[in-house]
């Protein structure tokens, strides 16, 4: 049961929703009873969408979650005077969820791994069923004790509020990774406020329509054009470089449509999650990138793995293979296979350049002025090198093996005998995917604020905020036909 | 103002989202709401059952799988389901041209297929290249055929038909129009130059392009079947070169006779109208059945499980053993099925006509065919998207042999030399087994030294082809080659041999 089904929008969600708002409505009167009974309801809402989901993966889901419970309470508990009894704890509880992480992820590697060094069958093969979400959570769950451990937040309330934020439904199957401390307030009390459940219902209008309406109409022509490339076969720059493009703008579309949704569930259930794409694509270098793509995980990966690394207090040097270190370990914990960690590796090794060569300046200063024509080049020009450096980042993220990457790349420079199986592509190019291709290249820049701010300087408030809503609704209507006709797709992101 | 946007925007879409359940619940408990069924024989599939626990149960689901069957049981039932179906289609494909699965939607009604067991439309953008072995093999297959059709003293005919991408390009949307490739079929034709068997591979492109450029339409818009002039073209094909082939006895295909009147085209014609069945506006198709008139092999439908049409004329003629696919199924096309009987556009002097529908025509198969009854013509149609499918299933080594002995040369001594490689050819008459025995041996000698042996059945005339084999050195010079027959005898035999073609 995902997001963009029938099931989950039309039996699931209503009587979550209007169970939960009964409740916040009566939190004005018993605030703290309503809130827990809010609370326990969401955690029941967010179990039975697990079991719906993925029920094998339950019980893994809960183990995890009671002992990050108990272990972030003992931390606590410790206080400061025991230090390490809390680092051991933290320890342990951070080995534990690595641990759970690597069985679940690499363990079908290792054993092939394993039994390929001893020539024999050592190991059982441990190809598992990886639960749904178990990044996501696990993540979340390493966060929060760290947190506790650090004194960043003391551990929640009740043992109620934690399972609940770690298996709150809207983030559980693909993030955002969202910290304890961001929600902690939203446990004790978060008032009904029909703004912000509107404003929830708009969100999850838009991502669903992103997901449906644009993605979705892009995935043939990158799937085709990586079957042609999976195949050994060459094909024609422009027919390369179209399914490249189209991956890139599908990738975005759905998972940002995803997080969008994720976003706006939380606003109906009272929650305001932070941002998870800041208009990535418009970004001028790969350090920007990272500050606008799926932030939840950057920042992630900056607060628990780069910082205490060393980050870059430690000098340039160090500071480069913290960054390579981080960013292979990012990669790899999209999926199994040598081919992210490959995508990790190039950001990291993007990132340590623009580090040594890339312009610098102080903390708080203002960017350059783009007045002069050098100036508008320069700003052109790492556009361009950051689009094309995320897209060569995409080609080995979409591949499942380096040969397909090479048969890609050697395509679009044109050093590839185009594959007679790669004109079949050109069924693709149907007049929706251009539409498609067209509108996703305009909106993955961020046409739609500047709009929306042209629009607030011209017209009342309320008039704006109207004519969203009815395009949110009309686009919304559309998505749901497509989705009623079965044209639903599982969003990327699930398989990490 | 904006407060009560607000609350106007909330409840709108937590009711929407409700109304769905609200709508089940009233239908299963009222008559006030009533959705139609499941679209069981559009979708081709029966609906999803509601998951139960019980393991006696028909409708046990593993407990693993317990979400997703709930999720496809609802999904099925899902209010309006199938009338938010209808117009999702309408929308997508027929107004927004967005492919669904294989069918590719064009200009108006217009479908094409893609992919799958029909790649048309792949085909026309030129997606497959024939390897060269892969090219000769299929003009080994078409010379293979025709060889051993004539040492029967029959003819071989196959007809690669042209599919509607080919032919009716123009309906496509114009991004595809503009990238036509080398399909298979020019492909096919490029490499039968020369060759012995290529007038008797019809490619019929060519009259359907010009039926088209006179105006006259050659497909079904929404079905990837000729029409009935389509059909009409493709055995018009066939009797000319019947009438090449046997000068005199084969008259002219009578003139185009199935136009339909301009009440069945309107609708008006009891019996004839048409219908919206999701395909877009055409022509019923749903045929009372075909027509069979009594012939003796419909009797052994064991023997012949698919032949669906045999007619015997008065008058006697060619008889033409026939293997086909709905592109010849005039039944299929003609408007008159639905008022009586359909008249099949062969050409005078064809006299009887047995057709197997879906059938491709292996070695084993037309060995069995002409155990009791010899035709006078085999004809095999088949897609020409077709053309990149397995060879090998066809290409045995009795048609392989046939072609190498259609390629090779008359000697010119009396016995061949020793190293000479030879390729022979055994045609017996009136073929008996000895009791006990269902098939015979055919073995090849030169002098007493055997050089290769042939299993055969028996029947009324049969031909075997002996692959290209070299002369042993210690084979007496002067030692001529011969046939003889092991465990059955026949009434005449005529024995062949040639001297095999380099490199082939």
């Amino acid at each position: 049961m995902v997001f963009g089904s029938l099931y989950y929008l039309t039996v699931f969600l209503p009587p979550v929703l209007l169970v939960h708002w009964a409740l916040q409505a009566l939190a004005r009167r018993w605030p703290v009873a309503a809130t827990f009974a809010a609370n326990v309801w969401l955690l029941a809402a967010s179990i039975a969408a697990c079991v719906l989901s993925d029920l094998p993966g339950l019980p893994w889901f809960l183990g995890c979650a009671v002992a990050t419970d108990l272990i972030a309470r003992a931390i606590a508990a410790a206080g400061p005077r025991r230090p390490r009894l809390r680092k051991t704890l933290l320890a342990f509880a951070l080995a534990g969820d690595l641990a759970l992480l690597c069985l679940f992820k690499y363990g079908g590697t290792l054993s092939r791994w394993i039994d390929a060094l001893a020539g024999c069958a050592l190991v059982p093969a441990a190809e598992l069923a990886v639960p749904l979400g178990l990044s996501f959570w696990v993540f979340r769950s390493m966060s929060y004790v760290w947190d506790v451990a650090r004194g960043v937040h003391p551990p929640a309330r009740t043992p109620i509020d934690l399972l609940c934020y770690l298996a709150l439904f809207p983030i559980f199957v693909s993030g955002p990774i969202v910290r304890w401390a961001d929600v902690a307030g939203s446990f004790r009390a978060r008032p009904f406020s029909a703004a912000l459940a509107a404003s929830g219902w708009r969100r999850l209008l838009v991502g669903l329509a992103k997901k449906i309406l644009v993605a979705n109409q892009l995935a043939p022509m990158a799937d085709a054009v990586w079957a042609v490339a999976e195949g050994g076969g060459g094909m024609s720059p422009g027919m390369a470089a179209l399914g490249v493009a189209s991956y890139s703008l599908q990738l975005y579309f759905d998972f940002s449509g995803y997080s969008d949704m994720a976003i706006g569930l939380g606003r109906l259930l009272g929650f305001d999650f932070r941002e998870n794409f800041l208009w990535p694509y418009a970004s001028a270098s790969i350090r920007e990138f990272w500050r606008r793509w799926h932030v939840s995980l950057s920042t992630w990966f900056r607060d628990y793995l780069y910082i205490p690394l060393g980050g870059s207090r430690r000098g340039t040097a160090r500071a480069c293979l913290n960054g390579i270190v981080v960013f292979t370990l990012c990669g790899a914990w999209h999926g199994t296979g040598w081919m992210f960690p490959l995508w990790g590796l190039w950001h990291g090794l993007l990132l340590c350049l623009e580090r040594l060569f890339g312009p610098r300046r102080a903390k708080g200063e203002p960017p350059p002025r783009r007045s002069s024509a050098a100036a508008t080049f320069r700003f052109f020009a790492a556009h361009a090198y950051a689009i094309a450096a995320i897209a060569f980042g995409w080609i080995l993220f979409r591949s499942a093996t380096p040969a397909a990457a090479g048969a890609v790349l050697r395509s679009l420079a044109g050093l590839a005998a185009p594959d007679p199986a790669s004109r079949a592509l050109w069924l693709e190019c149907t007049p929706v995917f251009e539409t498609a291709l067209a509108a996703g290249a305009a909106l993955c820049i961020p046409i739609v604020p500047a709009l929306r701010r042209a629009l607030r300087r011209a017209l009342p408030e309320w008039l704006v905020w109207t004519a969203e809503s009815v395009a949110a609704t009309a686009l919304g209507a559309v998505a749901l036909l497509f989705l009623a006709a079965g044209t639903r797709q599982s969003f990327l992101y699930f398989q990490f | 103002m904006k407060r009560i946007a607000s609350v106007l925007f909330l409840v709108l879409w937590t009711v929407a989202l409700c109304v769905p359940d609200a709508a089940r619940i009233l239908a299963q408990n009222t008559k006030l709401v009533r959705f139609e069924k499941f679209p069981r024989k559009q979708e081709n599939r029966r609906a999803a059952t509601r998951p139960s626990f019980h393991r006696s149960s028909k409708r046990y689901v593993p407990w693993r799988e317990l979400g997703r069957g709930y999720e496809a049981w609802y999904n099925d039932r899902f209010p309006w389901r199938t009338e938010l179906l209808r117009f999702h289609r309408r929308v997508t494909f027929e107004r927004l041209k967005i492919p669904s699965g294989r069918s590719v939607p064009g200009r108006g009604d217009w479908i094409f297929r893609r992919g799958g067991d029909w790649p048309e439309l792949d085909d026309y953008l030129g997606a497959f290249e024939l390897p060269p072995e892969k090219l000769d093999q299929w003009v080994t297959l078409f010379e293979g055929r025709r060889e051993w059709a004539e040492a029967l003293g029959s003819v071989y005919l196959t007809m690669p038909a042209p599919v509607k991408a080919q032919v009716r390009w123009q309906m496509m949307y114009p991004a595809l129009q503009r990238h036509r490739g080398r399909n298979v079929g020019a492909q096919i034709r490029e490499a039968l130059e020369g060759s012995p068997a290529r007038d008797d591979v019809l490619f019929v492109d060519e009259d359907f392009e010009r039926a088209v450029a006179s105006g006259r339409e050659v497909f079904f818009d929404a079905n990837h079947h000729p029409d009935a002039y389509g059909q009409w073209l493709l055995y018009d094909r066939i009797n000319r070169r019947l009438a090449e082939r046997f000068p005199g006895r084969v008259g002219e295909t009578p003139p185009w006779f199935d136009e339909p009147p301009p009440d069945v085209l309107e609708g008006r014609a009891p019996g004839c109208w048409r219908q919206r069945d999701g395909d877009g506006l055409r022509l019923d198709v749903s045929s009372p059945g075909e027509i069979e008139d009594d012939h003796g092999v419909s009797v052994n439908a064991r023997r012949f499980p698919y032949c669906n049409v045999a007619t015997v004329r008065e008058g006697g003629g060619l008889s033409i053993l026939m293997a086909h696919d709905s592109y010849m199924r005039f039944t299929l096309a003609s408007w008159r099925r639905k008022i009586g009987s359909v008249r099949f556009p062969f050409a005078p002097g064809v006299g009887s006509v047995r057709a197997h529908i879906f059938q491709r025509f292996t070695h084993g198969f037309l060995e069995n065919a002409i155990r009791d009854d010899l035709p006078d013509v085999f004809i095999e149609q088949f897609p020409e998207c077709r053309l990149n499918g397995t060879v090998s299933l066809f290409l045995d080594p009795q048609t392989s042999a046939a072609a190498a002995f259609g390629r090779a040369v008359d000697p010119a001594g009396r016995a061949p030399a020793a190293g000479a490689r030879v390729a022979a050819r055994a045609v017996f008459d009136g073929v008996r087994a000895d009791p006990g025995h269902d098939s015979l041996v055919a073995v090849l000698l030169a002098g007493d030294r055997e050089l290769a042996r042939e299993p055969f059945f028996p029947g009324v005339k049969r031909a075997v082809f002996f692959s290209p084999v070299a002369i042993p050195a210690d084979v007496s010079p002067g030692a001529g080659l011969a046939v003889r027959l092991e465990d059955g005898a026949a009434d005449a035999t005529n024995f062949v041999w040639r001297l095999a073609a380099e490199g082939r």
